[in-house]
């Protein structure tokens, strides 16, 4: 499956699934930021460190650091 | 399309700003919503406030509190901070989520962004989760109309099972509806209704009410036992953890103390800015 840090800068792709192994609190924070199944996701830009990386989801930008973001998986497109 | 705006700013004459003046009041009124929605602006419009800081019981976040007069009924308006959710454990988000838990508003007004209808829809399902004395200030429709996006609001009220009114807030457009509608739900006057589709499961429903009958024992003065026990069964430490200390009771203590009045707000205020000096 391929992980969100997989995603090109400035390409779109459709969320999958998020890791079993992501629970509670730090579930409930990806879906209160509207990253769950069907919901659509960009890679706006990438840090300079490469660390973190801000998506647009939802009409909104956050920012995700790269242990987040390899536990949200893509449809393959 | 500017003279309808002034024709609409001008009918308002029922409502009276209040600015500062909070005490006495009749009614509270909670101003709840995702971060850059308006709600400031909806805030400072109805209470002619610029956004005031005052303290929360124990704590030193600032909220905005205000004042307004509608058809000789005072309201007090309490901005909370804007949170995509009430469920992590950002402070911000616990300040919102103590506030509609233990200061029970008499309406919580829900601004949301038309724009991002979906986003905003999260924070609106879990306030109804606690609360259906709600009003839904769907905001920012002018936004909406120029990217094309169409809103059945009166589907959505029917979903939502409480008043939705769409609101152009920086001109003040629509606010008349949404006096109305607050004052009608403070007042009882409406019939809301809990839409199913935000009942808890069916297999739920047995382990969600012992927890209750538990809760009713053990701390009677709770309010919101329902939600209180579907967090502890989701797993929620931090509520665990503030339940079994007593911070929950500690706060629902605080909320229910008698109002401090303006000079004492002021003085507490006053105090607080002087240690920041």
């Amino acid at each position: 499956m391929s992980p969100l840090t997989n995603l090109e800068e400035g390409k779109s792709s459709t969320i999958k699934e998020i890791d079993n192994n992501m629970q509670r609190a730090e579930r409930r924070r990806l879906l209160d930021l509207g990253i769950y199944p069907g919901v659509s996701i960009r890679n706006c830009f990438n840090s300079a460190s490469g660390g973190s990386k801000a998506y647009e989801v939802l009409g909104t930008v956050i920012a995700l650091r790269k242990e987040q973001a390899e536990k949200i998986y893509l449809r393959e497109s | 399309m500017s003279t309808d705006i002034k024709t609409e700013s001008f009918k308002r004459k029922q409502l009276k700003k209040l600015g500062l003046k909070f005490d006495n009041w009749d009614y509270m009124v909670a101003l709840a919503g995702n971060p850059n929605t308006g709600k400031s602006t909806v805030f400072n419009a109805l209470t002619g406030l610029r956004q005031h800081t005052g303290n929360w019981p124990g704590k030193t976040v600032s909220r905005a509190e205000g004042a307004f007069d509608y058809k000789n009924n005072r309201f007090k308006l309490v901005d909370l901070p804007g949170t995509y959710s009430l469920l992590s454990t950002s402070e911000d988000e616990e300040i919102a989520r103590n506030f509609i838990l233990f200061g029970q508003p008499d309406v919580t007004v829900i601004v949301v962004d038309a724009t991002r209808l979906e986003r905003n829809l999260n924070l609106t399902l879990q306030i109804l989760e606690i609360t259906n004395k709600v009003v839904i200030c769907l905001n920012l429709m002018d936004e909406a109309k120029r990217k094309g996006i169409e809103i059945d609001i009166t589907a959505l009220s029917e979903e939502l099972g409480v008043p939705v009114i769409d609101t152009v807030a920086r001109y003040e457009k629509g606010f008349d509806e949404l006096l109305s509608s607050i004052h009608e739900v403070a007042a009882g006057n409406t019939n809301i209704e809990t839409s199913p589709d935000i009942e808890i499961p069916k297999e739920l429903k047995i382990p969600v009410n012992d927890l209750v009958k538990d809760m009713e024992e053990l701390y009677p003065e709770l309010p919101n036992k329902k939600w209180l026990a579907i967090r502890l069964l989701e797993g929620d430490k931090r509520i665990e953890e503030a339940l079994c200390s007593g911070e929950l009771l500690d706060l629902n203590k605080s909320f229910n103390q008698p109002h401090l009045n303006l000079d004492e707000e002021l003085k507490l205020l006053n105090s607080t800015e002087a240690n920041h000096d």
